[in-house]
């Protein structure tokens, strides 16, 4: 039997509260399974099948062309190569065990090894079967499975602007290994999967906004205290090799957003139009909005401005997508564009680390902004569910705690094996060089 | 308007951005070339402080319409506004 759970459909009860310690296995508890050729929804799968695909394409080029615009010419290739990298690395880790830990009923904190290897994940053309997830009953498990992949990507590719232009490749090569398979994984598990224990107290996440940004800003913090200032750092002006490439950047990832957002509704349905509708609007409301506080503040709208803000944007209306309609988008839109400002320059300097390309001051700020209004603002006639704020502000701190943690820890390990940053001659002399052994044409 | 009320407010910019930015500027300099004095205007209005905004507009009414840079206003974005801060 497949059973249909929406994995923003879950609501909180005291009796799955109760039961935090309790591992998957009773009876009720949703079971990966197949289903007949005849079973699965064309119209789901294409509109999957082009969500993944567009959520790729924030990765690659996506991001990599948004940071690698942002910093000086000598870091370009080293900062584009490092999305195209994790791109690769976390690719293997999931399909090896990332998706079983997340995706796979568990415990409360972690899922199981049912697909290691994605063993148990088939097609079978002659009996006409194929497996599916629980929570995408009517679309085949590959799709679901890849397009959580993508997440996967994205979400540890997002660090990498925190310690941009100082960290030895090396050091991120192993850090992206244990990161996404000790943070990442685990906390899709909580936010995502059934079981997981912010999922049974009814934490609502559309689309990544706790799992995603919250996450990926809180672990861009550590790094960025742990990992310590670039040299010249307030001294030195670190003018952006060529903001046209970040306008390209946030362009893809802007429509690539609408993968992200109105694929987490697992269908082809008017739930995905809600959310591509909200999210073109959060996203044009917010980069409105940092505009018209820049041009307050300093006199100038700037390009760079725009961007960040319909980043900022897209970040908070992520975990509200699903749930809100459009008044409450345009809100998210202009508490987002005016925190997301905030984050990314007086609580940078009040916070005092080199936080390279503000990911913490955008998806940090932005995720917990988005987390704590889809408790405010959720329309029970879109998401069938009522928000709870206090239940938001667990989801999102809990995650902010422990992502917080798992990095510093993971970061003062990988320091003491391998060493973290590059050494000052090879910051000076840039990444790309010191790195890689490439560089720009002069 | 003399060279000494220009001079005062030059001296109050070089406290201000000595203290916001760590940097030196040469007051008497600031005094005698004009395009100097915008070039230092500029680097005191990259720092979103506010005593330093209104100390550039008024050494700027000071220096008169005939120092003010050309028409198109379209001068140099000075690299200090990258100083510590991408946004």
């Amino acid at each position: 039997m497949i059973l249909c759970l929406n994995k923003n459909r879950t609501v909180m009860s005291a009796a799955a509260a109760m039961s935090f310690f309790a591992t998957a296995a009773a009876a009720d508890t949703p079971q990966l399974a197949t289903a007949a050729f005849d079973q699965i929804s064309a119209g789901d799968t294409a509109w999957m099948l082009t969500a993944t695909a567009l959520v790729l394409l924030m990765t690659i080029p996506g991001l990599a062309l948004f940071y690698a615009g942002m910093v000086r010419k000598k870091n370009v290739l080293s900062t584009a190569l490092q999305s195209f990298f994790v791109c690769a690395l976390v690719t293997v880790l999931w399909v090896v065990i990332g998706y079983s830990l997340a995706f796979t009923p568990g415990s409360p904190l972690l899922g199981g090894f049912d697909r290691l290897f994605m063993h148990g994940l088939i097609y079978d053309k002659a009996a006409s079967q194929v497996s599916v997830h629980y929570l995408a009953s009517t679309v085949p498990e590959s799709v679901f499975a890849m397009f959580q992949l993508t997440f996967a990507i994205i979400t540890p590719a997002l660090i990498t602007g925190a310690f941009a232009e100082r960290i030895r490749f090396s050091a991120l090569v192993l850090f992206m290994v244990f990161w996404s398979l000790l943070v990442y994984a685990p906390v899709a598990h909580w936010v995502w999967e059934p079981g997981g224990w912010l999922a049974s107290m009814g934490a609502l996440d559309f689309a990544g906004g706790t799992v995603v940004h919250i996450n990926a800003g809180a672990a861009g913090l550590v790094c960025a205290f742990v990992l310590g200032r670039r040299e010249g750092y307030g001294r030195e002006a670190f003018v952006p090799y060529n903001l046209g490439f970040t306008l390209v950047g946030a362009s893809l990832l802007w429509v690539g957003w609408f993968g992200f957002n109105a694929g987490s509704a697992a269908a082809a349905d008017g739930r995905a139009g809600m959310a591509m509708l909200v999210t073109q609007v959060a996203a044009a409301t917010a980069a409105l909005t940092w505009m018209a506080v820049e041009h307050f503040m300093r006199k100038r709208a700037t390009l760079l401005g725009a961007c960040s803000g319909a980043v900022a944007g897209l970040v908070a209306i992520t975990p509200a997508s699903g749930f809100v309609d459009v008044e409450g988008a345009l809100a998210i839109g202009v508490i987002a564009g005016i925190c997301c400002y905030w984050g990314a320059t007086g609580l940078k300097r009040a916070l005092g680390a080199d936080d390279s390309l503000d990911v913490f001051g955008i998806h940090g700020v932005g995720g917990l902004v988005g987390a704590l209004l889809t408790g405010v603002l959720a329309r029970p006639a879109i998401g069938g569910v009522e928000g709870d704020v206090l239940v938001q502000a667990i989801g999102a701190f809990g995650t902010l705690v422990y992502s917080g943690a798992m990095t510093w820890l993971i970061l003062r390990i990988l320091d003491w094996v391998v060493g973290l940053r590059v050494s000052s001659e090879q910051e000076y002399d840039g990444l790309d060089a010191s790195q890689h052994g490439e560089q720009l044409a002069s | 308007m003399t060279d000494n009320d220009k001079f005062a407010i030059a001296a109050r910019l070089y406290v201000q951005l000595r203290r916001k930015s760590n940097r030196a500027i040469d007051t008497v300099w600031m005094v005698q070339s004009n395009e100097y004095a915008r070039e230092v205007l500029r680097i005191a209005r990259a720092q979103s402080d506010n005593d330093l905004q209104q100390l550039a507009n008024h050494f700027e009414a000071l220096m008169g319409p005939a120092a003010a840079p050309s028409a198109s206003a379209s001068a140099p974005v000075s690299a200090s506004k990258y100083v510590g801060s991408l946004r």
